[in-house]
C-alpha cells in the first residue's frame, strides 16, 4: 500500500508564518509522499514562497508540486518554482518525476492545467483571435500532460493538476463559474495512459469525489474542500 | 460612481491584496454599504479585506459578515482507493 497524503489551494501570505509549519507536523509519519495541487501562494510573490518553503522544510517525505493560477498572479512564476526547489521540493510543469517507495515504482505527471469547460460545452476554437488563444493555453496544457504521462512506465501512475479535469469535483460551485474551473480536455492523456489517481485543486466550493469517463478515480483536494490541510489516500492493490 | 464599477474596484483589490488575495469573497452593495461574505483563512484575512474594502472611494460603510473557515485535525483521515486495475480498463 502507497500511502498519498494531498491538498491544494494553502494560498500562503507570510501572515501564516507558523501555521503550515504545524499543520504539516505529523504528515511525514502518515505519509509516503505528499503533493500539493497548486495555488502554493496567495498572490504569487516569491516572499510568499520564500516563506512557505522554509514551513515546508518540516516535511521528510517526498513533495510534489504544481502551480496554480495564484503562482502565476504576480508573473514571478519562475521564481516560484526555483525557489520551492531550492527547498527540494519537486515541482512539475509539464514534466514527471520517478519514485521508488518499498519496492514499488511510483510516477507523478504535473501540470498546471487551464480552464475551457466541459463536455459538449467544452470551449471551441472558433471566432475572434482571443478564444482561439485561450482554447490553444489548455490544448498546450493537455498535450504537456501527454507527453508527461507518456514518459512514465511505472507500477503506479499520479496525476496532479490545479484545474480540475472532470466536471464532477465541481458540484457546489456556481455553473457561471464551471468553464473557468477545468476542461475535460485534460482528462484524454489521463484514460488514454491509464492513470491511478488524479489531484485537483482550485475549485474550493466544489466536492472531493470525481472519475474520469475511465474510470480513474478524481479527487479535488483544495484545502478549502478538505477542511483540513492534507488528506491520504491509501493506495490498496499496489504492492509495498 | 456605478454600482457595477465600484463592484468591479472592490473584487479588484480584494484579489490584489496582499493579506487578501481572495477571488471567491462575495460583495453585494447597496447604497455605497458594502457586504463582504463567505470564508477566509484566517482572521488576518478578514479584518484585511474590510479595511481594503473600507478606503476605497464611493464605499460608504462595510458589513464585514467573513467568517474564518474552521479546520479540522488533518492526521489520521485516511480514505481507500483500489489501484492496480489499469491493465483491465
Amino acid at each position: 500500500m502507497i500511502r498519498v497524503a494531498a491538498v491544494g489551494d494553502l494560498h500562503f501570505r507570510e501572515s501564516y508564518r507558523g501555521g503550515v509549519r504545524s499543520a504539516f507536523r505529523t504528515v511525514s509519519r502518515e505519509a509516503d509522499l505528499l503533493l500539493i495541487a497548486g495555488d502554493l501562494t496567495g498572490i504569487g510573490r516569491p516572499e510568499e514562497a520564500a516563506v512557505l518553503r522554509r514551513e515546508l522544510s518540516i516535511v521528510s517525505i517526498p513533495t510534489v508540486v504544481v502551480l496554480g493560477n495564484h503562482d502565476y498572479h504576480s508573473d514571478c512564476e519562475e521564481d516560484i518554482k526555483s525557489i520551492l526547489r531550492d527547498g527540494g521540493i519537486i515541482v512539475l510543469d509539464g514534466d514527471f518525476h520517478k519514485l521508488d517507495i518499498r519496492g514499488t515504482s511510483i510516477g507523478l505527471a504535473g501540470t498546471k492545467g487551464f480552464c475551457g469547460g466541459f463536455g459538449i460545452r467544452q470551449i471551441t476554437p472558433f471566432g475572434e483571435i482571443g478564444i482561439k488563444e485561450f482554447l490553444g493555453h489548455v490544448e498546450e496544457e493537455t498535450e504537456k500532460l501527454d507527453r508527461a504521462l507518456a514518459g512514465l512506465n511505472t507500477d503506479i501512475k499520479l496525476v496532479i493538476l490545479h484545474y480540475s479535469p472532470v466536471i464532477d469535483t465541481l458540484a457546489g460551485e456556481s455553473p457561471e463559474l464551471y468553464p473557468f474551473l477545468g476542461c475535460s480536455m485534460l482528462s484524454i492523456p489521463v484514460d488514454r495512459h491509464g492513470t491511478d489517481l488524479v489531484v485537483h485543486g482550485h475549485a474550493h466550493h466544489g466536492v472531493e469525489l470525481g472519475q474520469t469517463d475511465g474510470g480513474v478515480p478524481v479527487r479535488n483536494v483544495a484545502m478549502q474542500v478538505l477542511r483540513r490541510y492534507y488528506i491520504v489516500y491509501d493506495l490498496v492493490g499496489t504492492g509495498g | 460612481m456605478e454600482r457595477d464599477a465600484l463592484l468591479g474596484l472592490i473584487r479588484n483589490r480584494l484579489a490584489n491584496s496582499v493579506e487578501v488575495g481572495a477571488l471567491d469573497i462575495i460583495v453585494e452593495i447597496v447604497d455605497g454599504t458594502v457586504r463582504l461574505s463567505g470564508e477566509v483563512d484566517s482572521r488576518q484575512q478578514r479584518e484585511a479585506a474590510a479595511g481594503a474594502v473600507h478606503e476605497l472611494a464611493g464605499v460608504h460603510s462595510v458589513i464585514n459578515d467573513l467568517v474564518v473557515r474552521e479546520m479540522k485535525r488533518p492526521d489520521g483521515h485516511h480514505q481507500m482507493i483500489i489501484s492496480a486495475e489499469r491493465g483491465r480498463r
